[in-house]
């Protein structure tokens, strides 16, 4: 149901939007459009926002209306950068355009990022990715960038951006245990220890040793789910890199699986399962086909979702996963955010279609077809304990 | 000394048409990205780009400049944005700095209320180009800016480009008297005079460092010909 109301279908939209899709990976250019730029969990629910996810060529493309400002703003839209090209990963994001007439620089390829990429855009002290940089170079990227999507609030004090919740998020992991299940079901404590042990194993009640993993340094899903497990970044990356995965690309288990899986670089022998962390919303996006599918030869070869406490975080079967709300209520549930720079939604200078877009219980991304659309990429909606979508008051400056 | 050696005249002649030759060539060769400071904005009927004098609070505008108006450098590959700035009249136009915002007063806003700034240049060129055809006055009373009775008086309002650092660059000015009215919805007019204060120079340096340049030059050569009467100067009066 969520699909028929939320999608557009494909050919009408096809028609509608202008006929057929630029062959790249990234948004048409579109005077007016806002650009979003960050990590790659939010990347397939904006690409929808959008109007097309997952973002072209994708062979499962499949098109929505687009979230839009008032008639009264005129209407304005949103343009948003994957956190990797086409085909690629983020471990070589090279450069995006993002307006006509602008400076080619380092794509974001992480919340972190997007909100460092954000940050230059409004301070005008330029943008370089620290790893992997095609510019090597500071780039000026004044104008280039309005938002940027983050699965984490802000992460210092300060009032120069704004983080507006619009939607909940389940963190967990995805799991390698050659098929027997042995690594399917952990605890909290049996995590702690896990991502606190300097050789990056333990040794579950099976028999099997389970080895740590860690997704991209910086990024959202690595910090969240470090948060839920109460273990410091330094103390996890000890754990992850012992076992040669401290940067894992997000939510990806084909990368997982392709490192420790048959026929991998690394594969592990019977007996020796490995984890590494994954938000639920994503598992369900790409196991639904509507999202950037990085998962599927994982799936196929035993990798899953792993559940933590004895809560799962999915139920249903594919291609109708759902969230698993008490999971997403838990300890393990996260907020995702809408950044902005803050004078753009409060002060002389506001752009009103920003804030028609995404400030505000009433703003698009609150209405119940967005909130849908949400639903539709395994996000829960907010409840009032974990936060009022459209809020504007949580503020930092990163 | 009246009568100076014919060497000298050449001298003095050839130095000071080498330095208004080096200055004007320097200027020209810049000219791509000279800077202009004070050209003429005009506020303009969006529908045909002609003139548009006076209008009420919601009347949607453009802004036309000069043909080929650009800025002294590009988005891509210099970092120069266009901004839009609304100051008091009075207010040094040059001394405001842009980071995302003009540093002093407001700008010019489309009919969404959304200001306009910082855009893109066109590549290479600098050229200000897609200058919005949707602008009015409206949002700055609507959307909480201003007060009608703060916004009555003379402002000057513009297009400027700005560098990587903020530096205002480039300025196109179109003067505008807001006046409180009793039959606009939001309760102002507007009427707008193109250009810049009338004790402001009006011209781009483009034009005024060489016809400076050109300006010395000329004056070295007659003060050179009135200290040498004779149209054709003696070979010399050094007594040799």
């Amino acid at each position: 149901m969520l699909l028929a109301a939320g999608v557009l279908g494909t050919a009408a939209a096809a028609a509608g939007l202008g006929g057929g899709s630029p062959a790249h990976a990234d948004p048409a250019y579109y005077a007016g459009s806002f650009i979003v730029v960050g990590g790659d969990g939010l990347q397939d629910v904006f690409d929808a926002f959008a109007g097309e996810a997952p973002s072209p060529p994708a062979a499962n493309a499949q098109f929505y209306t687009p979230l839009h400002s008032s008639s009264a703003t005129n209407n304005e839209t949103i343009s948003s950068f994957d956190a990797y090209p086409p085909g690629g990963s983020t471990s070589a994001p090279g450069c995006i355009t993002t307006k006509l007439g602008g400076p080619s620089f380092d794509r974001p390829t992480s919340s972190s990022n997007g909100i460092k990429a954000l940050n230059a855009a409004v301070s005008g002290s330029g943008w370089e990715a620290s790893t992997a940089s095609c510019t090597n170079a500071l780039v000026n990227v004044t104008g280039q960038i309005d938002i940027a999507r983050s699965a984490s609030g802000p992460s210092t004090t300060g009032t120069t951006l704004t983080f507006i919740p619009f939607a909940r998020d389940g963190v967990g992991y995805a799991y390698y245990d050659h098929g027997t299940g042995n690594a399917s079901s952990l605890t909290t404590a049996q995590l702690n220890a896990l991502y606190s042990s300097s050789t990056g194993s333990i040794t579950l009640a099976s028999g099997d040793t389970l080895l740590a993993c860690l997704a991209l340094p910086g990024s959202a899903l690595r910090k969240t789910f470090e948060a839920a497990i109460s273990v410091t970044d330094s103390v996890a990356t000890t754990a992850a890199t012992a076992n040669g995965c401290n940067s894992l690309p997000q939510n990806n288990g084909n990368a997982l699986y392709g490192q420790f899986g048959t026929g991998g670089t690394n594969p592990l022998a019977a007996g020796t399962d490995v984890i590494v962390p994954f938000f639920a919303s994503s598992w369900i996006a790409q196991a639904d086909q509507i999202g950037t599918d990085n998962t599927g030869t994982a799936r196929t070869n035993g990798v899953g979702i792993g559940t933590i406490d004895g809560i799962a975080p999915i139920t249903g079967t594919i291609p109708n996963l759902l969230p698993n709300t008490p999971y997403y209520q838990s300890g393990y549930g996260s907020n995702d955010y809408v950044v902005v720079p803050t004078n753009k939604v409060s002060g002389a200078f506001k752009n009103n279609a920003l804030v028609s877009l995404f400030a505000g219980a009433t703003s698009a991304i609150c209405s119940t077809a967005a909130q849908n659309t949400v639903h539709l990429f395994g996000y829960d909606s907010l409840t009032s304990s974990e936060g009022t979508c459209g809020d504007t008051t949580k503020t930092g400056n990163s | 000394m009246r009568n100076i050696s014919l060497r000298r005249v050449a001298a003095r002649t050839v130095g000071l048409g080498l330095a208004g030759a080096l200055l004007f060539g320097a200027l020209q060769g810049a000219s791509a990205s000279a800077s202009t400071l004070g050209g003429t904005a005009t506020i303009a009927n969006p529908s045909n780009s002609q003139p548009l004098a006076s209008g009420g609070s919601t009347t949607l505008f453009t802004v036309t400049l000069p043909q080929g108006a650009a800025c002294s450098g590009d988005t891509a590959n210099n970092g120069y944005h266009v901004y839009s700035y609304l100051v008091p009249k009075g207010t040094t136009i040059t001394s405001l700095t842009f980071v995302g915002q003009p540093s002093q007063g407001y700008g010019l806003f489309d009919s969404g209320g959304n200001y306009y700034g910082p855009q893109n240049t066109a590549i290479t060129t600098g050229q200000i180009v897609s200058i919005p055809n949707n602008f009015e006055w409206a949002p700055l009373v609507t959307g909480g800016v201003l007060t009608v009775a703060q916004l009555s008086g003379v402002w000057e309002a513009g297009l400027a480009c700005a560098n990587s650092s903020g530096t205002l660059t480039d300025y196109w000015n179109t003067e505008v008297t807001f006046t409180a009215s009793g039959s606009d919805p939001n309760g102002f007019t507007w009427a707008a005079v193109p250009g810049v204060p009338s004790l402001t120079p009006e011209a781009s340096l483009a034009v005024v460092l060489p016809a400076a340049a050109l300006a010395v030059l000329g004056v070295g050569l007659w003060r050179n010909r009135r200290r040498s009467p004779d149209p054709v100067p003696v070979a010399s009066s050094s007594g040799r």
